[in-house]
């Protein structure tokens, strides 16, 4: 079903609705769940955005951490315990990578001397369609 | 061929259907009747070419386009916004019931715009100038089909086969027949997804005479009496389409369409072939 609701302001519009996407696209951080004081640890962007549900979300990502003190860490993914990268010495720093899942990952900072989790993060991911319950993949909707 | 096709419909409608694939995810009820829908409110910027003389997107207005698109599917009848095609927004919805659905396959009965339409006067109007090889043509309206599509469905792509009969509502309206064949194949690349689009279609005689043809009415100087022959168009398209939040995706598309040489008998036709670029913004209720 198709209206042609007008021309004029069209263009308006379509400036206003790049404005507001441009806000969406504003990268936003992850909330931290952090697990003694003093540390910051965040993704950003937070939220991975696919067009369907079930499909891969493909994002670059940066995790930034910062502690009150300068130590040996690691960042870990959480699903299936995975090293992503370690620092000697450090207080803070960021990594930056491709995420690519088609499910929310979480990510842990981790004191290795401790050997404890010191915050942890995550990366949602949404779509814009739902899963379709047909088998077939293409689909016309 | 019209009336052949209305009573292979009926005879087809009486076979239960076991219409349960169209339905877009989002469902209401009213008066105990549930029906699945989406809605998508677009804008979007377009560039088009003609092969019609003296048609020109000089009007800027006219590139620029705000619309409503609604899925809606309710026990095997669906009215669908192909809004993954160039074209879509310009020759509207599809209305269908859905015959046989398979896996792999599907038979629908379908009545959608094959073919734009154009108005001389408000051509000439919007140019604010004079188009002498416009002035004086009869308004051509958009070719109503209805007919038999076949799908077939794969892993990646598409392939359909229409086969309509050109609904005249007055005597002043399109009539003939046509068929097309479309297939599409899509491409996923990280958050996009790429349709690769390509269809054949063949038009009766009397539809090409609808709109290229000059009756005796519209002979001018510089337009003789002419009657359009049947013709072949072949159309290559790309079309990308990729989120930009949960509600919002953006859209581009290209396509290209050439028909056979002798639709440029005619002495409206400029060119043989026509071009479509759009880009823009869906919003997905």
């Amino acid at each position: 079903m198709y209206f042609k609701l007008g021309k004029g302001i069209a263009w308006l519009l379509t400036l206003l609705s790049l404005s507001i996407t441009g806000k969406v696209l504003a990268q936003q951080k992850t909330p931290m769940v952090s697990l003694t004081t003093d540390i910051i640890f965040t993704a950003k962007p937070a939220n991975c955005v696919a067009l369907h549900q079930g499909r891969k979300c493909y994002a670059t990502v940066s995790l930034s951490w910062q502690t009150s003190q300068a130590g040996n860490y690691c960042l870990y993914q959480k699903e299936g315990n995975k090293m992503m990268k370690c620092w000697q010495n450090s207080r803070e720093s960021q990594f930056k990578f491709e995420f690519e899942s088609s499910g929310k990952l979480e990510y842990q900072l981790i004191a290795i001397k401790q050997n404890k989790v010191l915050a942890e993060t995550f990366i949602d991911v949404s779509w814009v369609h739902k899963a379709s319950p047909r088998k077939r993949r293409w689909r016309l909707f | 061929m019209f009336k052949q096709l209305i009573y292979l419909a009926l005879l087809l409608l009486s076979v239960n259907s076991l219409a349960n694939e169209k339905k877009p995810l989002k469902q209401t009820t009213v008066f105990n009747e549930t029906f699945s829908w989406q809605g998508q409110l677009g804008f979007s910027l377009s560039k088009s070419t003609f092969i019609i003389d003296g048609i020109e997107e000089a009007d800027l207005g006219n590139n620029l386009n705000i619309s409503l698109l609604f899925d809606v599917y309710y026990k095997g009848f669906f009215i669908q916004s192909n809004h993954r095609r160039a074209d879509s927004l310009k020759l509207g919805a599809e209305l269908g019931y859905q015959l046989i659905v398979e896996d792999d396959w599907e038979l629908d009965i379908i009545h959608k715009s094959y073919f734009g339409g154009f108005n001389p006067e408000d051509i000439i109007a919007r140019a604010d100038k004079e188009i002498p090889i416009l002035a004086g043509l009869k308004q051509r309206d958009s070719a109503n089909g209805l007919g038999l599509r076949y799908s077939r469905y794969y892993q990646e792509s598409i392939l359909s086969v229409d086969v309509a009969a050109i609904t005249p509502f007055s005597d002043d309206s399109a009539s003939g027949w046509l068929i097309n064949a479309f297939y599409s194949h899509i491409v996923p690349y990280r958050n996009w997804d790429i349709y690769l689009n390509t269809s054949v279609t063949y038009y009766s005689e009397d539809v090409i005479d609808y709109y290229t043809g000059v009756d005796a009415s519209e002979v001018s100087p510089i337009r003789e009496k002419y009657k359009g022959e049947h013709a072949l168009r072949a159309q290559f398209e790309i079309f990308a389409q990729r989120p930009i939040s949960r509600s919002w995706t953006f859209n581009a598309g290209l396509s290209h369409s050439f028909y056979t040489a002798n639709i440029k008998n005619s002495p409206i036709v400029d060119s043989q072939g026509a071009s479509q670029i759009m880009v823009g913004v869906l919003y997905v209720f």
